[in-house]
């Protein structure tokens, strides 16, 4: 592989790009009046002030329709106007920096974690709003996540192996509001209202290319997150003895039944690499 | 001899379209993908891609390598562009004369560049680090430009020349936006084409654009504009027999009506249409390069399902 070219940028391109993505990622051109008329020549038929505005009005128009896109559930909930109002606010604090699109959305929940608007007297709706664009952005990441359709699945012939474990493309989500069928409506087409808090555990999957949204009872999600944690080298039985403690005598056949279940869905593959940090 | 034959036509590869394209397998010379929607990917757009390429000739054409940028080259970006270029075997790997952010960002717009001796030697080394790493020459696309810079003293097609001369890149001439471009700096395209270095020309671009009376943006949203077709009719006829690519990336219709303008090529080359009445001036400005598009389409994707066997009791 050659080594990339490593003269650096003549001083004068350096300054005008460090100046262009000024203005154009704060489309404030008060007090850089000069720097303008020095920079950019005037055309036939507007000032050069009106040329550098065409970039300026493009820029976040373009990326707010991405994020749009991207989180087109809580574009729903939240209302157009004031989806635009958060995402600019995010987008000025953390501009892009990846040669993809599809990255665009990685910190947006996070960002509404900080700067809530209601940090003083939490409301509800406040939270449901972030949950859900975590939902989103963790099925939106899933869509395009390493998986194992090129290694392949475990089939119900394997569930006594040892090597069983969650497949790659596969997370695992507890929320206080049920933000799964919120979306689920919004991908419906239906218009629903802001739910009430009621806690649900759903995992995220994506099989054979196609995602899914699986609601899990509370022990089943605690199975899976034991399953996730396993360590190489250790049997997968060892996460479901705690499981089948809990679950008493008739515990066996009810995780035999979840087991096949998941199996069927996609959920297991035979002792695959893969990471857990997105767990 | 130039200008002779019938054009490869090809189409600009739209997620709305893909499995139309699986299941009827239209005639289509060749497709084109935005390199940057499946370099990273490791699910169905790369598993429909690996598709798509068994069955139709494909070029690779980004909007992220940033040639013209201050900014180091990004290497691992070059990596996964090779790698997905080994995979899939494309005719072109095309990129533009532009910069896209500095400072580690990306504003995901083709922003121009001032035409200097400077630049054109940073551009240059660049150029040919970029080659090196392919293992080919890139083609490099003239952008639709919105401003010229008071520093500039080249004109973008001598820029453009002797960036061909000293790296032997070759060149996607996008014919709109050499319109645009024109249209918008105040420049004649007849000016723009007599420096042309017409023989580097290996693939040519269309697209619509919105006249906003005092200024064009290149919307990509609607069918070519009458004076575009004129103009490439002209660059046809002087071009090495360059594939003809038509891009619609906003308000995308069917793969259908999508076919039907692309074939419109064939009839401006070889037909005596009249060009179309001009359009009216729009009253509100579209976004100009459109990236929307390449946005999965997720929200259609996922369904709810369940894996709770009929009759199940609650167990908690």
């Amino acid at each position: 592989m050659p080594s990339p070219c490593s003269e650096a940028a003549p001083a004068a391109l350096t300054e005008l790009q460090h100046f262009m993505q000024q203005v154009l990622m704060s489309s404030d051109n008060r007090g850089r009046e000069a720097q303008i008329a020095r920079h950019i020549a005037p055309g036939p038929r507007l000032p050069a002030a009106e040329h550098l505005a065409i970039y300026q009005r493009a820029y976040l128009a373009r990326l707010l329709q991405c994020m749009q896109g991207q989180f087109k559930a809580l574009n729903h909930a939240l209302g157009p106007a004031l989806f635009r109002d958060f995402a600019a606010d995010y987008l000025r604090e953390q501009p892009s920096s990846s040669p993809t699109l599809a990255h665009l959305g990685a910190g947006f929940a996070d960002y509404l974690r900080r700067n809530r608007p209601d940090a003083d007297a939490p409301e509800d709706w406040i939270d449901f709003m972030i949950e859900l664009a975590d939902f989103e952005w963790s099925l939106y990441t899933l869509f395009d996540a390493p998986g194992a359709e090129g290694s392949g699945y475990a089939s119900v012939d394997d569930l006594a192996n040892p090597a069983l474990r969650l497949q790659p493309a596969l997370l695992l989500r507890q929320y206080r509001f049920p933000v799964n069928h919120y979306y689920q409506q919004v991908a419906d087409e239906q218009d629903p209202d802001h739910p009430d808090p009621a806690p649900v555990c759903v995992a995220l999957v994506r099989s054979h290319y196609r995602s899914g949204i699986f609601s899990l009872r509370p022990l089943q999600y605690e199975l899976l997150q034991r399953i996730a944690l396993l360590q190489p080298g250790q049997p997968f039985q060892l996460a479901v003895r705690h499981t089948l403690d809990q679950l008493g005598p008739a515990g066996h056949a009810t995780v035999q039944q979840w087991l096949l279940a998941w199996v069927q869905a996609g959920f297991l593959v035979i002792n695959q690499p893969y990471t857990t940090s997105c767990r | 001899m130039p200008g002779t034959a019938l054009p490869q036509l090809g189409l600009g590869l739209r997620h709305v379209h893909v499995e139309h394209i699986l299941q009827h397998q239209p005639e289509v010379d060749w497709f084109e993908i935005i390199s940057e929607n499946f370099m990273f990917s490791h699910g169905r757009p790369r598993h429909v891609l690996r598709q798509v390429a068994e069955r139709y000739p494909l070029a690779m054409h980004g909007v992220s390598l940033s040639i013209g940028s201050s900014d180091p080259l990004d290497m691992a970006y070059l990596r996964a562009l090779k790698v997905l270029a080994d995979e899939i075997k494309p005719r072109w790997i095309s990129d533009h004369l532009c910069w896209t952010g500095v400072h580690g960002h990306n504003t995901h717009d083709l922003l121009p560049l001032p035409l200097t001796d400077e630049t054109l030697a940073h551009v240059a080394a660049r150029v040919r680090t970029v080659q090196d790493v392919l293992q080919r020459p890139l083609l490099l696309e003239n952008p639709s430009t919105y401003l010229r810079y008071a520093a500039s003293t080249w004109s973008e097609p001598a820029f453009l020349a002797e960036l061909v001369a000293q790296t032997g890149c070759q060149l996607l001439f996008d014919v709109n936006n050499c319109y645009v471009s024109c249209f918008n700096a105040g420049q004649d395209p007849q000016d723009y084409l007599a420096t042309l270095p017409w023989h580097a020309i290996a693939q040519l671009h269309l697209a619509g654009h919105q006249h906003c009376g005092t200024h064009i943006i290149d919307t990509h949203d609607r069918p070519v504009a009458a004076p575009v077709w004129e103009l490439f009719r002209q660059v046809w006829a002087r071009s090495p027999q360059p594939g003809v690519l038509l891009e619609w990336d906003a308000d995308i219709p069917d793969f259908d009506a999508c076919l039907a303008e692309l074939h419109k090529a064939r009839r401006y080359l070889h037909e005596d249409i009249p060009a179309d009445a001009a359009r009216p001036a729009a009253r509100h400005e579209a976004i100009s390069t459109p990236v929307d598009f390449l946005i999965a389409p997720v929200l259609q994707d996922a369904a709810t399902h369940t894996t709770e066997p009929r009759h199940a009791q609650p167990v908690l």
